[in-house]
């Protein structure tokens, strides 16, 4: 009965049946590459992706991404980041960064750290916990899903509906 | 007898005047002390030049680079000031600009560079403004198209663009491209711990991290010493005529920003750093956050680099408001 379920599963998957939306990973880190967060939105920068500098990836170490501010992640343990940047027409951005922090337990101790997720945020469900923050015109979204730490980020807040909405699908449909 | 007496007294006068003058030796006469010019740092705000969306007005934003680059220099006209400041028409002039995009996008408003741009071409021509910055994608996450063409300023990146000098370790816009450099900042704080130090803020000395050989820059962390060290890089000391900080917006906590709504000028890298550093705590105490101390690197930068002062008896502050 589990064998018939597992096949039916597999055959499933390999239709693309169960796959919404599609989700690319980088071979090198396993990480996933985000989808197009909407209509209208297409890649702008990116996918770049910055591992430790003992372990670079293609394009290079936290470093060379947030500089002296990398320092705090790798003091919780962090991996691997995918950075990607998506834009419209009318100048409206959304950045996504999925950090590796190598556990959940790291990825959480991340997400309590003030010096990434700062103070004065709102809390959120997007299927899970988020802490959102919203510095005008900036809206943000930051969440952990098993080993990732999340970061969502819109420049024009009156799309902070639509940012919602794309965190929760990465974070129930992507990871 | 008279004459022998006289000529005694012109030998113990210039022997009293000689022993003076050595004992005095190394130190400064009392008048030089007492006339030695300040380093002066000048900010100017305007409420009306970013409103609470991040929009900024180019006129007014314009209208503060004039004012602040003539309230620095003394001179009464645009040329001039940046004439007095060493520009001249030959020159390249290299831009440092900071688009570091991570969290909350702090990277130079598209109108402060549309001014200096605007400003610098009243005595260089368009094509001869250089804005750089790390890396393509620093420059595209900033808002900025690289242009590398012979139209208009350029944009540039260190790891496309120029290749780097082995030598001082800096990027070659910065050693053997640009004639004079400008060292525009963003009103960033960081507050990143190292072990048991702290980097409160990120301003003018980190700035520059960014023109260093990309795997030397991970060597500021933690580092006040060669954080000093880099803006006593040659090349850097040498060119720099200016330093600018765009706080229209600006941090006062690591990702939490606020609209300041200013700039800060200064020819004296350690006093401007000195000024802007005020400025982020001025806003921590109003938000009754625990002002910062004051960072190790400017001491360094003072006493072992003799880069400027952060003493601010020795500091001219000139605040305007629009």
């Amino acid at each position: 009965m589990k064998k018939e379920y597992i096949s039916v599963l597999a055959a499933l998957m390999g239709l693309g049946l169960l796959a919404s939306p599609a989700v690319r990973t980088s071979g090198q880190t396993g990480l996933p590459i985000p989808p197009i967060p909407g209509p209208g939105f297409t890649i702008s920068s990116g996918p770049e992706f910055y591992g430790t500098e003992r372990r670079p990836l293609e394009n290079g170490h936290i470093f060379h991404f947030i500089d002296g501010g990398g320092v705090v992640y790798i003091n919780h343990g962090f991996r691997a980041v995918v950075h990607i940047i998506f834009a419209d027409q009318n100048q409206n951005s959304i950045t996504v960064d999925i950090f590796d922090m190598g556990n959940a337990e790291n990825a959480l101790n991340t997400y309590a750290d003030e010096s990434i997720c700062p103070g004065g945020y709102a809390m959120i469900s997007i299927g899970l916990e988020a802490k959102s923050y919203h510095f005008e015109p900036d809206y943000f979204v930051y969440f952990v899903k098993g080993r990732n730490l999340v970061y969502c980020h819109v420049n024009n807040d009156a799309l902070s509906g639509l940012l919602t909405a794309y965190a929760k699908t990465i974070a129930t449909e992507v990871l | 007898m008279i004459r022998i007496k006289k000529r005694n007294m012109f030998f113990k006068v210039v022997i009293f005047a000689a022993l003076t003058a050595v004992l005095l030796e190394g130190r400064p006469a009392a008048s030089a002390v007492q006339t030695a010019p300040k380093s002066k740092v000048v900010t100017v705000r305007s409420p009306n030049a970013v409103n609470s969306r991040n929009q900024c007005q180019p006129l007014e934003v314009k209208a503060m680079l004039d004012q602040g680059l003539l309230a620095l220099t003394g001179k009464t006209s645009i040329r001039e000031a940046w004439t007095a400041l060493g520009l001249t028409p030959a020159d390249i002039v290299g831009i440092k600009i900071n688009c570091n995009s991570w969290t909350i996008k702090l990277s130079p408003h598209p109108e402060l560079v549309a001014a200096l741009t605007e400003s610098l071409s009243s005595v260089v021509p368009l094509n001869n403004i250089i804005f750089y910055d790390m890396t393509k994608s620093d420059l595209k996450d900033g808002g900025f198209t690289r242009n590398t063409s012979s139209v208009g300023p350029r944009f540039l990146a260190n790891d496309a663009d120029a290749g780097y000098d082995e030598q001082e370790r800096l990027t070659r816009i910065v050693t053997s491209t640009c004639t004079k450099l400008i060292n525009l900042a963003s009103l960033k704080t960081v507050d990143t711990t190292y072990g048991n130090k702290t980097l409160a803020v990120s301003l003018f000395f980190k700035n520059h991290v960014g023109s260093l050989i990309a795997d030397d820059a991970p060597k500021s962390h933690g580092d006040f010493d060669f954080i000093a060290a880099v803006l006593a890089k040659p090349s850097i000391r040498k060119k720099t005529i200016l330093n600018l900080c765009d706080g229209l917006r600006g941090t006062y906590k690591r990702g939490v920003p606020w609209y300041w709504a200013g700039i800060v000028l200064g020819v004296d890298p350690v006093a401007s750093e000195y000024a802007a550093f005020q400025v982020i705590n001025e806003k921590r105490i109003q938000e009754k956050e625990k002002p910062f101390e004051m960072p190790p690197y400017l001491l360094i930068a003072e006493k072992k680099y003799g880069l400027g002062t952060c003493d601010p008896a020795n500091i001219d502050w000139v605040r305007l408001e629009r």
